[in-house]
């Protein structure tokens, strides 16, 4: 210990992080404002109605029922009629093209059916090319016809019903499950940041210039991320507050909990970034892995909006192997459902064995190279 | 002038056989994560877990619960005996919802002055599309139940509208060829753009673009020499990444081949041509990162890869006339998915020639700052 101890030298890591990211206004920004600009477009993308849909009719029957029926869908605005077909070409085509998402077709006879035997078909035919929106479309279609259909028996008694309540979020605004998610792909910014802090000093050359001074690798890596994981905290609370004051999605549970588990998840994230951090050499070979490894499959693969598929297991190894699944749990369990810790400790626990690890690997490999 | 560009070539290809780690993950990082996500992504929303409170226990009931068990959407994994032991399933995630048939729940069906109600509670917290998915199947159980009692109690049958569903290009609304052909598209456009955006700003940072101007390379050479060298590597990424979709994965190729490889060319110069003008208003390679990062994400957003364009703000709408990917990703999937040809293409395929066109004209100006 010829030049002080390892805390002073950490110290002295971290003092001059500090001074780089808050001169450097790209390190700046995407470690602090990034996330929060991020949340606020993407959640502008996910903030559609789920049952708004553009539709075309073709009628073949021109019945005075028909109409009824067509209204009847329409009623309540979310369905929207704007183009007609002649025939099954022209639905077809204006599905080809995009026009619609899907097409009502209702045959001739509709209303005689419906006034001598009681019973009609339409057929709806919608782009397949979308499932999830044409699954919405089929359901928000049939829970009408449904209705209209129940409307039509208002004498013959039904002897039970449906009555349903919605947990968290009575109206199911897709906001609140959504932006709560959100923030593990936003919070992956931050991160991200780490390894193109060390790339960057791989690329200038102060890397190299690193092994002259008396500063150990653990020393060095320890220090950058607490720098880092401090500024993605900041960023966080921003993230927040853009969500809470900007998009009213409530925040029901401990704040203090919530930050805890984001210096967890960041703690994760950052050690799968160190990592990263020391095969590439390059910042653009950096950004193209962390794209390709950690952000998009982000999207897919944790629960955001697709379920996790039971039934694989490469589906679930891949799931478990991603910080932001169990972030998306968490964040959401704290934000919607005000849980605590006993609810939580696992998802807590295995995002903290991760960074654990990544943070060990990191700093063998670093220390092999730096000493 | 081929001469010039020739050897101009030479040299950005010798630039990137030497960044070995780049040249792996533009060529094999895709693959990887094409074959990883699609094997992983489910096709279908299926067995959405559910706890049943079953406070009645009789002959109904359990006629009820088969009937929501037989869903495809829906698994009933835990019978809870109360409503509290059930919010703790919901809380620790266990299940997505519960379905609590109340006590007395038979006597009241025979009943004349009241319905019965059955209580289905769900998850708000958890994705909304799974949520409503669910909901939808477990009325729908219930209801056609209850329907059935009702023409059975009645002996008069029910009036009313039956709906017969048709799901074009993709019967079995099946999620894997939506899922990867937008992965096709973005991979190509992300991977041709970091090596693109290098182009300009990497010989201004060394000083070297001091020297082209001192060489015989006129500007629209200098773009075209740059742009070779990620519109190899697009390619090369775009015909492995199609193969595996087509080999591994079945995704259908409806239309021709030969019109989209003449397209995905015509669209990775629009992409370079996006590329290089953000190489030419950057000073550093770091600053070209960030920008291609940001540019990214608003292709990420905006071009239909994770919410259809049709569903976006219209604000969105509108600017995503500019992102290329937005056309390319309607391209990709109108000729692989509906088995359409040039003239429903046609309208994409004009947007991008415009962008490119747009593109070479900026570069070509923004260059001249630099090097003259």
């Amino acid at each position: 210990m010829k030049h002080g101890n390892p805390l002073r030298r950490a110290a002295a890591v971290i003092l001059k992080e500090y001074k780089h990211v808050w001169f450097d206004a790209g390190f700046f920004f995407l470690t602090t404002l990034s996330p929060a600009v991020l949340l606020t477009l993407l959640t502008y993308v996910f903030s559609f109605n789920l049952q708004e849909a553009d539709l075309a009719v073709l009628n073949s029957d021109q019945s005075p029922q028909s109409f009824e029926y067509i209204r009847s869908l329409t009623a309540d605005g979310d369905l929207k009629i704007t183009d007609s077909a002649r025939n099954y070409d022209e639905v077809i085509g204006l599905i080809r093209a995009g026009r619609v998402d899907g097409v009502l077709i209702i045959p001739p006879g509709f209303g005689g059916d419906l006034e001598s035997r009681d019973e009609a078909s339409v057929s709806l035919v919608v782009d397949g090319v979308d499932p999830s929106t044409a699954v919405q479309i089929i359901n928000s279609i049939d829970q009408r016809t449904n209705a209209y259909s129940r409307a039509l028996n208002g004498t013959v008694r039904i002897p039970f019903d449906v009555r349903w309540r919605v947990w968290f979020n009575p109206n199911l605004e897709s906001q609140y499950s959504m932006v709560p998610g959100l923030m593990a792909i936003v919070l992956i910014l931050p991160a991200m940041a780490v390894a193109l802090g060390i790339t960057r000093e791989k690329e200038t050359g102060t890397f190299e210039t690193l092994s002259t001074t008396p500063i150990r690798g653990p020393e060095y890596l320890v220090g950058k991320l607490i720098v880092y994981l401090s500024m993605g905290l900041v960023g966080t609370l921003f993230a927040l507050g853009v969500a809470v004051f900007w998009f009213k999605v409530p925040f029901r549970g401990n704040l203090l909990l919530y930050m805890l588990l984001t210096a967890d998840y960041l703690f994760a994230t950052m050690g799968l970034c160190l990592i990263v951090a020391h095969f590439v050499t390059s910042q653009r070979t950096a950004t193209t892995a962390i794209l390709l490894i950690l952000f998009i499959p982000s999207f897919f693969q944790t629960g955001l909006s697709l379920p996790i598929d039971k039934t694989s297991l490469g589906a679930q190894i891949y799931a478990f192997s991603l910080p932001a699944t169990q972030f998306i749990i968490a964040s959401r369990g704290v934000m919607l459902k005000a849980l605590d810790l006993t609810a939580l400790w696992s998802e807590a626990l295995a995002m903290f064995v991760m960074g654990l690890v990544g943070v060990i690997v990191g700093i063998l490999l670093f220390t092999k190279k730096i000493g | 002038m081929f001469n010039r560009i020739a050897a101009l070539i030479q040299k950005e290809l010798l630039q990137l056989i030497r960044d070995r780690v780049l040249l792996l993950f533009a060529l094999i990082g895709p693959m990887i994560q094409l074959t990883m996500l699609g094997q992983a992504i489910s096709r279908d929303i299926a067995d959405v877990p559910v706890a049943i409170v079953d406070y009645d226990m009789s002959s109904l009931s359990r006629e009820i619960i088969t009937a929501l068990d037989n869903t495809v959407e829906l698994e009933v994994i835990r019978y809870p005996e109360s409503l509290d032991e059930a919010r703790w399933l919901i809380d620790s995630g266990e299940v997505l919802g519960v379905v609590v048939i109340p006590r007395g729940f038979m006597e009241h069906t025979r009943s004349a002055s009241e319905v019965p109600q059955i209580q289905v509670i769900l998850d708000g917290g958890n994705s909304s599309f799974i949520a409503s998915r669910a909901l939808g199947a477990a009325q729908g159980a219930v209801q056609s139940l209850a329907e059935e009692a009702a023409v059975t109690s009645s002996a008069q049958p029910l009036s009313g509208v039956r709906l017969f569903v048709e799901a074009l290009f993709n019967r079995t609304l099946d999620l894997r060829p939506h899922t990867i052909t937008a992965q096709l598209a973005l991979i190509t456009f992300q991977i041709t753009t970091l090596v693109a955006v290098m182009g300009i700003v990497r010989e201004r940072e060394i000083g070297t673009i001091e020297m082209l101007t001192i060489t015989p390379l006129r500007r629209l050479e200098l773009i075209a020499g740059k742009a070779i060298t990620p519109l190899i590597i697009g390619v090369s990424n775009f015909l492995i990444m199609f193969t595996l979709t087509q080999v591994v994965f079945h995704v259908p190729m409806r239309g021709s081949f030969v019109l989209l490889l003449i397209v995905t060319v015509l669209y990775l110069f629009c992409e370079i041509g996006y590329a290089l003008m953000l190489s030419t208003i950057t000073r550093s390679q770091q600053q070209a990162v960030t920008l291609v990062f940001v540019w990214v994400m608003v292709a990420i957003t905006m071009s239909g890869y994770l919410v259809p364009v049709s569903r976006l703000p219209a604000a969105m709408q509108w600017v995503s006339w500019l992102i290329p990917l937005r056309h390319y990703l309607s391209i990709v999937r109108t000729l692989l998915l509906k088995g359409g040809g040039l003239p429903e293409i046609s309208p994409s395929v004009l947007a991008i020639g415009v962008l490119t066109l747009l593109m070479i004209f900026i570069t070509t100006r923004t260059l001249r700052r630099i090097i003259e």
